[in-house]
C-alpha cells in the first residue's frame, strides 16, 4: 500500500497486517518529524521508495544535493526498491509537477538510458522504471510505448513497475487496446504493479489515483496473477484520501480476488 | 526538431498558460493531441492553486475561487515555477500580491496575505511579526471563523502581528498600531 502521511499514527499505533508500504520520497527530503514515523513503520513494515522528480526523461543536470539526499535516505532505511517514472518534469530549470510523456525516438532513447545508467551507478542499485499514461502523442515515434518500455530496460537493465490502471487508462484515452499492450509488456522484468482509481473530467479519464481501483482493473490484475506472474501491487490514493480502514478494506478485497477467496 | 527542442517547445507552450495558440505545437504532437495540452496546463494550475489555498485561507476566501485561480495563473506565468517544491513557492505569493496590487487592485487581498504567509510560514522560517494596514487583523479573524465581517481597513495607519503561542497553541496578536 503507498503510504499517505494521514494514516502513518493508525499504523504506528495498531499495526495493520499490511504486507509493505511505498513511501514517496519526494516527501521525506526535508528533515521533521516525520523521519521519527517513518523509522518506525520501517522496523515492522517491508518499504519501498517511489518518487517522480528524477526528471529520467528530461534534459537538465541532475540536481546534486537533491539525488546525494536520496542516496543517503537509500543508505539509512534500506528500501527494497527505488522507482520513478518514464517521463520527464522539468525543463530548463522549471518545473511542470506533473509526469510528461516522452517523445519515442532513438535520441529520447538515448538520452534516458544514459540517465538512468549514471543513477543506477550513483545509487548503486537497479532503478525501477515506471509507465505513464498521457494524453498526447509526440509525432515520428520510433517506437511504439511498450517497445520502448522493452528497449530502455533491456539497454539499462532496470527494473520495472507495471501501473495497471495506467495502460489501462491510456488504452482508454486513446482508443487503444490494452492487451497489446499487457501481451508485448516484459512482465518478467516487472518487480511490483500497482493499482489505483482515475477520474472522468469531459470525455477523458484522469489518472488521478483519487478513487477506488476499477474492477476492471482488478481483473487485469487477476489475469496476470493466473498466468502464473505472482506480481505483487502497491494499491494507491494520493487525492481525496479516505481513512485508513477504508483503503485496508479495499486492499484486502484485492489480495481476496488473486487469492480465490471472493 | 531534435529531443531538446521537442521538450522546449512543449514545456514552454504548457507554461503559457493563457495562451490557446498551437502553432509551435503543430510541429511536435500529432494532431488529435493538440487541445489535450490544455489538460497539463489545468493540472499545473490546480496543483499550484491547491498548494496556496492550504497557506492562504484567508486570501482564497476572501478572493473567491475563480478569482483566486486567476490570480494563481498570474503568479505562475509572472514568476516561472523554478523550484521542485511548490511550498517554497507559495512563500513568494504574498509579495507577488503586493508587487501587482496594481492590475488586482485589492488591496486587502495584498494585507491578508501578508497575515497568511506569517500563519502559515513564521515557525518554518523564524519570522514572528509582520506589519500590515490598520484593522486587517480582525477582518482576517473574521474571514477565517468564516463569519460576515463589516469592518473595513484604515489605509492611512499600520499595526504590527505577531505569531504566538499560549497553552501550546499558535495565535495572532496585536502588539502595536501607528
Amino acid at each position: 500500500m503507498a503510504l499517505q502521511f494521514p494514516h502513518i499514527d493508525y499504523i504506528l499505533k495498531e499495526r495493520p497486517k499490511v504486507p509493505w508500504f511505498e513511501i514517496d520520497i519526494d516527501r521525506f527530503v526535508d528533515d521533521g518529524i516525520h523521519h521519527a514515523q517513518l523509522k518506525k513503520l520501517r522496523a515492522h513494515y517491508p518499504i519501498v521508495f517511489h518518487c517522480r522528480s528524477l526528471n529520467l526523461g528530461g534534459v537538465d543536470k541532475f540536481p546534486g544535493q537533491q539525488i546525494i539526499m536520496y542516496k543517503s535516505l537509500i543508505d539509512l532505511y534500506e528500501p527494497e526498491w527505488f522507482s520513478d517514472h518514464l517521463c520527464w518534469t522539468s525543463f530548463n530549470g522549471h518545473f511542470h509537477h506533473d509526469l510528461l510523456p516522452v517523445p519515442r525516438t532513438t535520441e529520447g532513447l538515448i538520452n534516458l538510458t544514459q540517465r538512468i545508467d549514471f543513477l543506477q551507478e550513483f545509487f548503486d542499485r537497479s532503478l525501477v522504471i515506471q509507465n505513464i499514461s498521457s494524453y498526447i502523442e509526440f509525432d515520428g515515434a520510433d517506437f511504439s510505448e511498450v517497445e520502448f518500455i522493452k528497449e530502455v530496460q533491456r539497454r539499462s537493465g532496470c527494473k520495472l513497475l507495471l501501473d495497471i490502471s495506467s495502460v489501462l487508462i491510456d488504452s482508454k484515452n486513446k482508443n487503444r487496446d490494452p492487451n497489446d499492450f499487457f501481451a508485448e509488456y516484459p512482465i518478467e522484468k516487472a518487480v511490483y504493479g500497482r493499482l489505483s482509481g482515475g477520474a472522468f473530467v469531459k470525455d477523458l479519464i484522469m489518472d488521478s489515483r483519487s478513487n477506488s481501483v476499477n474492477e476492471m482493473d482488478i481483473q487485469m490484475y487477476q489475469s496476470i496473477w493466473d498466468s502464473g506472474v505472482k506480481l505483487p501491487v502497491a494499491l494507491t490514493r494520493s487525492a481525496d484520501i479516505p481513512p485508513f480502514k477504508d483503503l485496508e478494506d479495499e486492499r484486502q478485497k484485492i489480495e481476496g480476488c488473486i487469492s480465490g477467496l471472493q | 526538431m531534435d529531443y531538446n527542442d521537442q521538450l522546449k517547445t512543449l514545456s514552454e507552450c504548457i507554461f503559457a498558460l493563457e495562451s490557446s495558440s498551437t502553432t509551435d505545437l503543430e510541429e511536435i504532437l500529432e494532431s488529435g493531441s493538440l487541445a489535450n495540452v490544455q489538460v497539463y496546463k489545468n493540472r499545473l494550475i490546480e496543483t499550484v492553486s491547491r498548494v496556496l489555498r492550504v497557506h492562504y485561507p484567508a486570501t482564497y476566501l476572501r478572493a473567491n475561487d475563480v478569482h483566486f485561480k486567476r490570480l494563481c495563473v498570474s503568479f505562475i506565468v509572472d514568476i516561472g515555477i523554478t523550484t521542485y517544491n511548490i511550498d517554497d513557492l507559495a512563500r513568494r505569493f504574498s509579495s507577488f500580491l503586493e508587487e501587482t496590487v496594481g492590475d488586482h487592485e485589492d488591496e486587502l487581498l495584498v494585507q491578508l496575505a501578508k497575515i497568511d504567509q506569517l500563519w502559515s510560514f513564521a515557525s518554518l522560517d523564524g519570522i514572528s511579526e509582520v506589519t500590515v494596514l490598520s484593522g486587517t487583523l480582525y477582518i482576517w479573524q473574521d474571514i477565517i471563523a468564516n463569519q460576515p465581517s463589516n469592518r473595513s481597513f484604515d489605509p492611512s495607519k499600520f499595526e504590527t502581528i505577531e505569531l504566538a503561542e499560549v497553552a501550546g497553541e499558535p495565535v495572532l496578536r496585536l502588539i502595536s498600531s501607528i
